[in-house]
């Protein structure tokens, strides 16, 4: 049993068939749920920020302010001073939003780092365009519209996403893989409700007034949020953002500042590309999903060939190696491999892989001394991440040795 | 709970059959329920227990998704399709259960006791025993690629699908994938490639 198709088949066979007992629970259950479900539906939250004229932007700001609570919240709150709903009424008058912090990230041995973010929000321009820029020392995103650009500092390759549309949620999980702090995850908090609200009233220390101090998490995500929303403007000005659900560690994302209705100039939201720059166009976000799926079938099939252009126009540098070297043509695979370390896309224990399979290559050609530095490599990049007698890491000490022995 | 599926525009269209179906359950009909049920019941069942491997918490993970699933159809924008969307309902509530580890983990298949493998009565006994080895091989896979494999193989649901679900990107889920099916070739005395 050594092929992978005879695994899958295998596997699809095995078939569990639950007690007798257990269908008429579970059946008798569920007809009573199906009796008892409201007449109506609940309003939908998303259709109802849709309608509001300051949807577009606030797919970004509404997640601190509406989407982890959703409007089934507004039941949980018993004080008066401050409500949900006068935070999206406050809202419907934001037309620019300025938010700095801190976000973090991890350096090449993987400690946290905390870097300052800056992001400028301005929804509707003249053409009725939600317009937004993001910067940190690690990425520069503009968003105009339905295109999203991509950067990092210093870097020559470009990635411009276009063809969404803003209601599109696709959208803005694309957005959130480029900026994961900025929209997407909280983004994501609008559908379902918060886990473990809790809310107090206080100080606001920086600035002497009366807040509403909110903690939440939200599971789905193993994401925990805080927020401080002032009492007289119903706005939020601080926020944190954790990725557990337990509001521990370090924070993921700290919003200090919330600037509203600061004029912003147009060309904030230009984006410049560098003279030089390699320029790729990423596919609509369904049709990437799609193209690595096609690239995967391929892949399986051996068709590497195919594979390659389906992860090509899906700008999957990784796979686009790998189909080299499963086509023999490794010093091409070399060359992706080290385009995805130079632009340093994968951290955090990712890299581990990207540096075997660069060993690999290496080793397929010859040049045994890169190969060797290309496994150590694996090997300092996935410590602390992977699993030390799994693969990559066991696989490159034993390339290590087996290269080290031969000389 | 609303859930993802709920705020998603609906765009693609369902099994003739199970879009009516849910447009019977949606006005009370009982027996459409059951029919869904007794369509979906092994397969949801199975992925549960592939992930699981507790009788127990199999059976109450199976409860919840479809009393929920009874419970919200009225606002439900199913994206994909029934199945998939069920399956993914029981690979969240798997990993709740796993949280509050309420499951006890890698039972061996006597352990699971009357359900043992269901496989086609065509399949002779060797092939039983394969089957009962690659069902073993599946509880030595780090949770992430066990669940990646179950549903992508068993649960027929696309990496895209699963990237959703997963919460990261269909790159990270090939890789899953792959690295499951290497493991599982190793377990199961393949070479790797």
């Amino acid at each position: 049993m050594n092929s992978e198709s005879e695994i899958k088949r295998l596997a699809k066979k095995i078939r569990f068939t639950p007690n007798p007992d257990i269908d008429k629970r579970i059946l008798a259950l569920a007809e009573e749920a199906l009796k008892t479900k409201p007449a109506k539906p609940k309003p939908n939250i998303w259709r109802i920020i849709i309608k509001t004229k300051i949807t577009k932007l606030a797919a970004a700001m509404v997640i601190f302010a509406v989407g982890v609570f959703g409007l089934v919240t507004l039941n949980k709150l018993t004080t008066p001073a401050w409500a949900i709903g006068q935070t999206i009424h406050a809202l419907e008058d934001v037309q620019t939003i300025i938010i700095s912090g801190t976000t973090v990230y991890y350096d090449s041995n993987n400690t946290p780092e905390d870097k300052p973010f800056k992001c400028w929000i301005k929804l509707n321009d003249e053409n009725g365009n939600l317009l937004m820029r993001v910067e940190s020392p690690r990425e520069i995103v503009v968003v105009q519209g339905d295109k999203v650009y991509y950067r990092r500092p210093g870097s020559k390759r470009v990635k411009i996403f276009e063809g969404h549309t803003v209601r599109n949620l696709k959208f803005w999980y694309k957005v959130m893989e480029l900026s994961p702090w900025l929209t997407g995850k909280i983004l994501q908090t609008l559908k379902p409700l918060a886990d473990d609200w809790q809310e107090e009233y206080g100080k606001n220390e920086k600035t002497g007034s009366d807040c509403v101090f909110v903690k939440c998490s939200y599971k789905k995500l193993s994401a925990s949020f805080w927020f401080v929303f002032d009492i007289e403007s119903k706005l939020i000005v601080e926020a944190k953002h954790w990725s557990n659900q337990n509001h521990q560690g370090p924070v993921n994302l700290y919003a200090d500042s919330f600037v509203y209705n600061q004029d912003i100039a147009d060309e904030t939201f230009t984006f410049e590309i560098p003279e030089g720059a390699k320029v790729v166009y990423i596919k609509y976000v369904e049709q990437r999903d799609e193209l690595m799926e096609k690239g995967w079938e391929l892949f399986e099939d051996g068709q590497y060939a195919d594979a390659l252009k389906s992860y090509q126009e899906a700008d999957d540098l990784f796979m686009v190696g790998i189909c080299y070297d499963n086509m023999g043509e490794h010093e091409k695979a070399i060359e992706s491999f080290k385009e995805i370390i130079d632009q340093e896309e994968d951290f955090q224990g990712g890299l581990s892989s990207t540096y075997f399979y660069l060993g690999n290559s290496y080793m397929q050609i010859g040049q045994k001394e890169k190969a060797i530095e290309a496994f150590e490599n694996c090997l300092h990049s996935g410590k602390g991440f992977r699993d030390t007698e799994g693969f990559p890491m066991k696989n490159a000490r034993e390339y290590i040795e087996k290269l080290k022995n031969k000389e | 709970m609303i859930g993802r599926s709920i705020l998603l525009n609906v765009e693609e269209v369902l099994m003739p059959e199970d879009k009516q179906l849910l447009k019977r359950m949606r006005c009370g009909d009982k027996d459409a329920l059951r029919q869904i049920y007794e369509k979906y019941r092994d397969d949801l069942f199975t992925v549960a227990v592939s992930l699981l491997r507790d009788v127990h918490a199999s059976e109450d993970c199976l409860q919840e998704v479809f009393v929920n699933f009874a419970a919200a159809v009225d606002s439900l924008r199913i994206r994909h399709n029934l199945k998939g969307y069920l399956v993914s309902c029981v690979a969240n509530r798997a990993r709740d259960h796993l949280r509050k580890q309420t499951v006890q983990l890698n039972c061996s298949l006597e352990q699971l006791g009357p359900l043992a493998v269901n496989s086609d009565p065509a399949n002779e006994v060797s092939g039983h025993e394969e089957l009962e080895q690659v069902f073993e091989a599946l509880a030595k896979l780090p949770y992430e690629q066990r669940e990646t494999f179950v549903l992508h193989v068993q649960g027929e649901i696309k990496f895209s699908q699963i990237a959703n679900l997963q919460n990261v990107s269909v790159r990270t889920v090939q890789s899953r994938y792959r690295y499951g099916i290497e493991k599982l070739r190793t377990i199961l005395g393949g070479k790797r490639p």
